[in-house]
């Protein structure tokens, strides 16, 4: 396990290209709300001393008056990041099949892996409803069981039996999502590896992943709590930043970025990791 | 409700007996603070199994008026739980259908055992009226008309035999078990004003409305069970048999809650003269310093600001799991707070209860207007001291809400809960006539503080405080009228404020003063020349810059405004504007340029609906658009890479 986890990060590192290339989609992404909200928030601030105020102060005023006198604006930017996500969803079908290829022990072109990918990217599709769906059934099978139990414990003289209801089921649903994430990683690989249909590879990845096969579930932990450190990193240093000029302003961005950048980079390591414990 | 004949046997001495034991167990009487019209002494015993009480009430009410009384009207405000179609129920709709369809037996009611007048059962002539509304299935007011009239400053006494079941609690009273909140629980005689009752049913957008007197009230329950209560515990007997009774005594008070739970934890402390007692469950007590540091907040500002409380005890409720209806509510001496194991320290919810339910104390407790008609004058008020004291105490931008980067003060949130409404009804109006429940707590919480606030920075140098003050010192232990208030805030500003509480409280208009446009051109050069005969060529002249402002009124409300204009090296000209035309403009021709107008620079009218446009830029900036949009594109990312990470 550890060694997957190292051999990982080493392959992530070596496809910095590919990495430097799914930012930069991300990136775009990014750009396209953030200009539409600009352009939003430009129209319905309409000249007033907000745009100057809100650099400093997130003044609660301000998001009240937006809410109340522009409602139909933020709505129309929450429909746009809702065809947004589809977009990005849909990419990254093929974006998918392109990691696995590059996290491939054979080293292969660049440019091959990105047209490849395209071929195996309606697998990646049909993987990714299924992924959709068994989430679905385990978070709402979950929940409904938290419910009944909160229910059936609503008389209860103790308060804390809620909050302890709460508490396991929330514990629960991060182990069942990790598990359920190591399952769709593996079955992506393993259909870049055996050609296999989605359903045969997920399949089969729920029994490696369900089976303890090569601590594939420990190392999807240690792979998430990776992830987890890298974010409170962020954070810590986002918090931090006050916000007094312009160039702090760009440097909170330039942070973020990178910080976006790294996610991209853990994200073909947990590929990379996990491919080699099938490899 | 059912009245049935009385139980043999059964009379009034024994409970006299126990107001006099109740009066004469006094260290030394204090003087009346109050005109005591309605008195009770109340003997009741808590069935906690069957979530029931049961007990006898006599009633000792004084004619304060100057015409003879002939008939009493009773609240029996449990009466409200009573069927899924009484003012209330119907009055909070789905709420109340989606509550009673999640329990079993959710329901409460009060039955009138016995009424006696002396001897004489007088319970056969009761009768149930719904003057609000008409509403047949509705019990919470009963008229009972006398056989002989009660002359101007006579008592009568009248002794009820009442048998109760406590509702499953939903609203403010009844039963969590093994949290009991009883409130709203005994008949209450309703309020002879002006020479007419003042009487209503229990509805879901209105309190209540009752006359001071004295409370002697014996209260037997489980051994097991710590009470809490209205009043100060006189006596505590062990009864033997599993059951404990406490006698406890109230003066100047015009109602009377209790509450009793095994699980509470009592926390005593004293603050200045009073004693505090602070009922908590038992996963709440690391919160206890949070509710009383800010009990002390209030209590110091309040005594500083109207004067010092005046009762010996102050009991702070937590409700019971699942009692949270009881939460956020005032009775005299008792106030219910609530808060949740989980709560940051940066929500302040606790801290907004604490404040707001002491404050009620003054506004309700002492001040004693009448809720269902008036409620603004309570609510209003209150709401207004309440933001006040948070913003002092917890600093003004995040007195509410300090978590992470956001920040919230009294103000966005009374604004917020004011716009979100939708401005329905005028805040001088009987509550249970407003359009909803929103509505209701929109207006006489949110719009009125945002009232009180725009007078206050109208009138300037705490004007309002000392108005207030007046109001308080004049009022307590009274019932005064909103035109009571109207009429003293009037004479203590030295101003004419009957238009502007005409508008803001008799009307919907809403304030919304904007900057439509600045404007600046170059003035150009005088042709032609005045010395052009001379041949001589113009003098050079530096150039000078006409700035045009033009402020808008788009609200229907009229006010005068503060106009500041801001010139490009930063020198100001300041004007007010009368507020009353539609439009107002301002020229200046300077040798600078106009950059900025701002009306309501200092944020005097938080009524205004829309802030935004309350200023305008010549040349807009761009930094916080592009903090935000910035920020708002960064989430987005991160959040569509999550997505892509499943």
């Amino acid at each position: 396990m550890i060694r997957a986890y190292l051999v990982g990060a080493r392959v992530a590192a070596q496809r910095w290209p590919v990495i430097i290339a799914l930012w930069l989609i991300a990136a775009a992404f990014g750009a396209t709300f953030a200009l539409a909200s600009g352009t939003w928030l430009t129209d319905a601030l309409d000249g007033s001393l907000a745009t100057r105020t809100l650099f400093r102060q997130l003044d609660p005023d301000v998001f009240v008056d937006l809410w109340y006198h522009h409602r139909e604006g933020l709505q129309v930017l929450l429909v746009l990041a809702a065809v947004l996500a589809g977009i990005h969803t849909i990419l990254w079908w093929w974006l998918d099949a392109v990691v696995v290829y590059a996290v491939q022990p054979v080293e292969d072109e660049t440019a091959g892996i990105w047209v490849r990918g395209l071929a195996l990217a309606p697998v990646m599709a049909q993987l990714f409803v299924l992924a959709l769906v068994m989430l679905g059934i385990f978070s709402v099978g979950l929940g409904a069981a938290a419910w009944l139990l909160m229910r059936w414990s609503r008389e209860s003289p103790s308060a804390m039996i809620w909050y302890q209801i709460g508490g396991v089921a929330a514990a629960l649903w991060v182990i069942g999502y990790v598990f359920l994430v190591a399952v769709h990683d593996h079955a992506r690989l393993r259909v870049g590896h055996s050609g296999q249909g989605a359903l045969s590879a997920y399949g089969w990845a729920l029994r490696f992943v369900s089976s303890g096969g090569e601590r594939a579930f420990p190392l999807a932990c240690a792979l998430q709590l990776s992830g987890l450190v890298l974010w409170l990193a962020y954070q810590a240093v986002g918090w931090s930043v006050p916000m007094n000029a312009v160039l702090d302003l760009t440097g909170l961005f330039l942070w973020s970025e990178a910080y976006l950048l790294a996610r991209l980079w853990v994200r073909v390591w947990f590929m990379a990791a996990q491919n080699e414990l099938q490899t | 409700m059912r009245v049935r004949a009385s139980t043999p046997g059964r009379c009034a001495s024994a409970l006299l007996a126990l107001a006099v034991a109740g009066a004469a167990a006094r260290p030394s009487a204090a003087a009346e603070l109050a005109p005591r019209v309605a008195s009770y002494a109340i003997d009741v015993t808590l069935d906690a199994d069957a979530r029931a009480l049961s007990g006898t009430a006599v009633l000792r009410w004084r004619n304060p008026s100057r015409t003879p009384v002939d008939e009493l009207y009773l609240h029996l405000y449990l009466n409200a739980f009573a069927n899924n179609r009484t003012s209330l129920m119907t009055g909070m709709r789905e709420e109340a259908e989606k509550f009673l369809s999640r329990h079993a037996d959710p329901w409460g009611r009060i039955d009138l055992v016995g009424i006696h007048i002396g001897e004489r059962d007088v319970g056969g002539d009761l009768e149930f009226v719904s003057p609000d509304d008409g509403n047949p299935n509705d019990h919470t007011l009963a008229r009972l008309p006398l056989a002989r009239p009660v002359r101007p400053g006579e008592t009568l006494e009248v002794r009820f035999d009442f048998a109760a079941r406590l509702p499953r609690l939903f609203m403010r009273g009844g039963h969590a078990a093994p949290f009991f909140f009883v409130s709203q629980w005994f008949p209450k005689v309703a309020v002879f004003k002006d020479g007419r009752w003042r009487a209503h049913q229990y509805h879901a957008e209105s309190e209540f409305f009752a006359d001071f007197g004295t409370y002697d009230v014996r209260l037997t329950v489980p051994a097991s069970y710590v009470l809490g209560f209205t009043g100060e515990q006189r006596e505590e007997r062990d009864n033997g048999d599993g059951t404990k009774t406490v006698l406890v005594h109230a003066e100047d008070v015009h109602d009377f809650a209790w509450t009793a739970d095994p699980r509470f934890r009592v926390i005593d402390e004293h603050i200045d003269d009073v004693r505090v007692r602070l009922l908590l469950q038992p996963q709440h007590l690391a919160q206890a310093p949070r509710f009383l540091d800010a009990l002390r907040a209030a209590m110091t500002r309040y005594a500083d600001w109207f004067g010092p409380y005046p009762y010996p005890v102050l009991t702070l409720v937590d409700p019971g799991p699942g009692g949270f209806g009881a939460a956020g509510m005032e009775y005299p001496m008792l106030i219910t707070v609530g808060t949740a194991w989980w709560m940051p320290s940066g929500l302040r919810l606790p801290e907004v209860l604490t404040v707001h339910e002491f404050g009620h104390q003054y506004w309700y407790g002492m001040v004693a207007n009448d809720e269902v008609n008036e409620a603004w004058l309570d609510e209003g008020i209150n709401s207004y001291v309440e933001g006040v004291i948070m913003d002092e105490t917890y600093g003004a931008d995040h007195s509410y809400v300090d978590l992470f980067d956001i920040g919230i003060g009294a103000v966005p949130l009374e604004r917020f809960r004011y716009l979100a409404a939708g401005n329905s009804d005028p805040v001088d109006s009987p509550s249970f006539r407003m359009l909803d429940r929103d509505s209701y707590r929109s207006t006489v919480y949110a719009k009125a503080a945002l009232v009180l606030r725009t007078l206050d920075a109208m009138l300037g140098d705490a004007r309002l405080r000392d108005a207030l003050r007046a109001y308080f010192e004049a009022w307590r232990f009274k019932h005064p009228t909103s035109r009571d208030w109207r009429t003293l805030v009037d004479d203590r500003a030295e101003e004419d404020l009957a238009p502007l509480f005409s508008q803001l409280l008799d009307g919907v208009g809403v304030v919304d003063y904007a900057v439509a446009r600045i404007d600046v051109n170059e003035v150009p050069a005088l042709r032609p020349a005045l010395d052009e005969g001379t041949g001589a060529a113009p003098a050079a002249e530096t150039p000078r810059y006409r700035t045009e402002v033009v402020i808008e009124r788009r609200g229907e409300v009229r006010m005068p405004v503060d106009i500041v204009v801001t010139f490009d090296d930063g020198s100001q000209t300041r004007e007010v504007w009368d507020g009353i035309d539609r439009w107002y403009r301002i020229d200046i021709t300077s040798t600078h340029q106009g950059a900025i107008a701002v009306v309501d620079p200092d944020d005097k009218l938080p009524l205004d609906v829309n802030r935004l446009n309350n200023s305008r830029m010549r040349t807009p900036a761009t930094r916080g658009v592009i903090r935000l949009a910035g920020r708002w594109g960064l989430w987005l990312q991160g959040a569509l890479l999550a997505l892509s990470g499943l």
